[in-house]
């Protein structure tokens, strides 16, 4: 089905530029990263299309070798203003960074839901969460590798990049697997799943995850 | 888990590789293969990686070895799982490259932004071990010459020479320049030995598979994962002195 990205982009936007000026602090902060990851999706749509027909690629080939790496980038710079420009703790940060991926991945459903029908619920259920998580686990990489690296310059200038190659292979892993044609597909849906519970499960502070590497290594040091 | 368990790990992997590696050479699909290997061996030292960190303090230095361990363990992923859908390799540029340049860029920017600044006053006195430095650049970038001689792509090939001899310039250099009062240099030497090794064995990897010496660049594949395996422990066995000082 043919659609106009730009209109789809104005319709969901709207309704946030609505709620921008009625919210206040961090629900406004969240809210405008909401919108800058769709006007990133938006702009790094066309660029890939631009790139595609340029460099000659096929569909396939386009979103596994090339839309990576660009959409990466996109969700990078939103990041790096906000990171190097603003005095944040790094918690905020990462919401911004997760905002921003949350962003993009919904007017890519939008997109995708468009072009190949929404008649399929389970699987719509499935896509959804799986782009959500990627797009989410990739700048949220981002973000907090550049939170680590933005009080130190030198480091900073080389970990920037570093981190877009690493975010950039992890999403066309995700691609690659999404657009097989037959069972391998569901490992592309599974792994950014996966992945997000193992992350939140590792990041709980203070709770059994961590309580229990720390009995393990307490152990280990007291047999040694 | 003490030092020497990281050391012992190290060696088990390399020796359970070189079996993997030596056992699979005569099959079509070899190269699939070696990289599970090696998926396998760089997961259980992302494990230990980790285990460590929450052991002891998150250091940085440790995390961006970390970073480096994860882009070489996702370039083998892609690798794998391209073969896998796509039943091929990717023509010309592939993301796997891109990650690859990512491990180089991870352990250059540990050396260039965490130990450079300690290490190297920028004053004259420093300047020979500069110059000195820039052996491993050179070695380098005569490989990424010969690559190019021989019909590699050039563009990628720079690319990759760039981050490589960046990573070697800086490790090279931690060999050379004197150590400062607190030891950090010292401590650290073995790591940036293995590092230096590292570059230069990976340079000569890409030399030959341009040139397609099968053999050789069998054995030097076996050589790279082996040196990356050990920059763990050595990384380890550095940071551990740097809590005694």
């Amino acid at each position: 089905m043919v659609y106009n990205i730009e209109n789809i982009f104005v319709c969901l936007v709207a309704p946030l530029t609505l709620m921008f000026f009625l919210l206040s602090g961090e629900a406004r902060r969240l809210n405008l990263f909401l919108i800058v990851g769709m006007t990133v999706c938006l702009v790094a749509g066309n660029v890939n299309l631009a790139l595609a027909a340029w460099f000659n690629y096929s569909l396939a080939d386009a979103s596994v070798l090339l839309a990576p790496v660009c959409e990466e980038f996109f969700k990078l710079l939103p990041l790096l203003f906000y990171t190097f420009f603003f005095r944040l703790s790094s918690n905020q940060i990462f919401a911004a960074a997760i905002a921003v991926g949350i962003g993009f991945a919904t007017l890519e459903n939008c997109c995708y839901i468009i072009q190949y029908g929404s008649q399929d619920l389970w699987f719509i259920l499935i896509r959804g969460f799986a782009a959500g998580f990627m797009h989410g686990i990739c700048t949220a990489l981002m973000g907090l590798g550049l939170n680590e690296v933005r009080t130190q310059k030198k480091l900073a200038y080389t970990g920037t990049f570093a981190l877009l190659c690493l975010a950039a292979t992890y999403h066309a892993s995700y691609n690659l697997l999404v657009q097989a044609t037959d069972y391998k597909q569901y490992f592309g849906v599974f792994l950014p799943i996966v992945t997000a519970l193992a992350w939140v499960l590792l990041r709980k502070k203070n709770k059994s995850w961590q309580e229990l590497i720390r009995l393990l290594c307490q152990a280990g040091q007291e047999k040694a | 888990m003490t030092e020497r368990g990281y050391w012992l790990t190290a060696i088990g992997l390399a020796g359970i590789a070189a079996l993997g590696y030596g056992l699979f050479f005569c099959l079509y699909s070899y190269r699939m293969i070696n990289n599970l290997i090696d998926i396998g061996a760089l997961v259980i030292t992302g494990f230990l990686l980790l285990y460590y960190v929450y052991q002891k303090k998150e250091f940085l230095f440790l995390k961006i070895l970390g970073g480096a361990l994860a882009c070489c363990l996702l370039a083998r992923l892609f690798s794998i799982l391209y073969w896998w859908v796509m039943h091929k390799s990717p023509d010309n540029f592939s993301v796997e490259d891109l990650s690859l340049w990512g491990v180089y860029l991870f352990l250059f920017s540990a050396d260039f932004g965490a130990l450079d600044r300690i290490g190297d006053d920028a004053s004259r006195n420093m300047r020979p071990y500069r110059l000195g430095a820039l052996l491993i650049p050179v070695l380098v970038w005569l490989m990424v010459a010969g690559i190019c001689y021989s019909g590699g792509l050039i563009g990628l090939s720079c690319f990759y020479g760039l981050f490589l001899s960046l990573a070697g310039y800086y490790a090279f250099k931690m060999l050379l320049i004197p150590d400062i009062e607190e030891g950090f240099i010292r401590v650290l030497r073995p790591y940036h030995a293995i590092l230096t090794i590292l570059v230069l064995l990976e340079s000569f990897r890409y030399f030959c598979s341009v040139q397609d010496w099968l053999l050789l660049q069998y054995i030097l594949e076996w050589a790279v994962l082996t040196a990356f395996l050990f920059l763990l422990p050595t990384a380890v066995r550095g940071i551990e002195r740097w809590c005694i000082i």
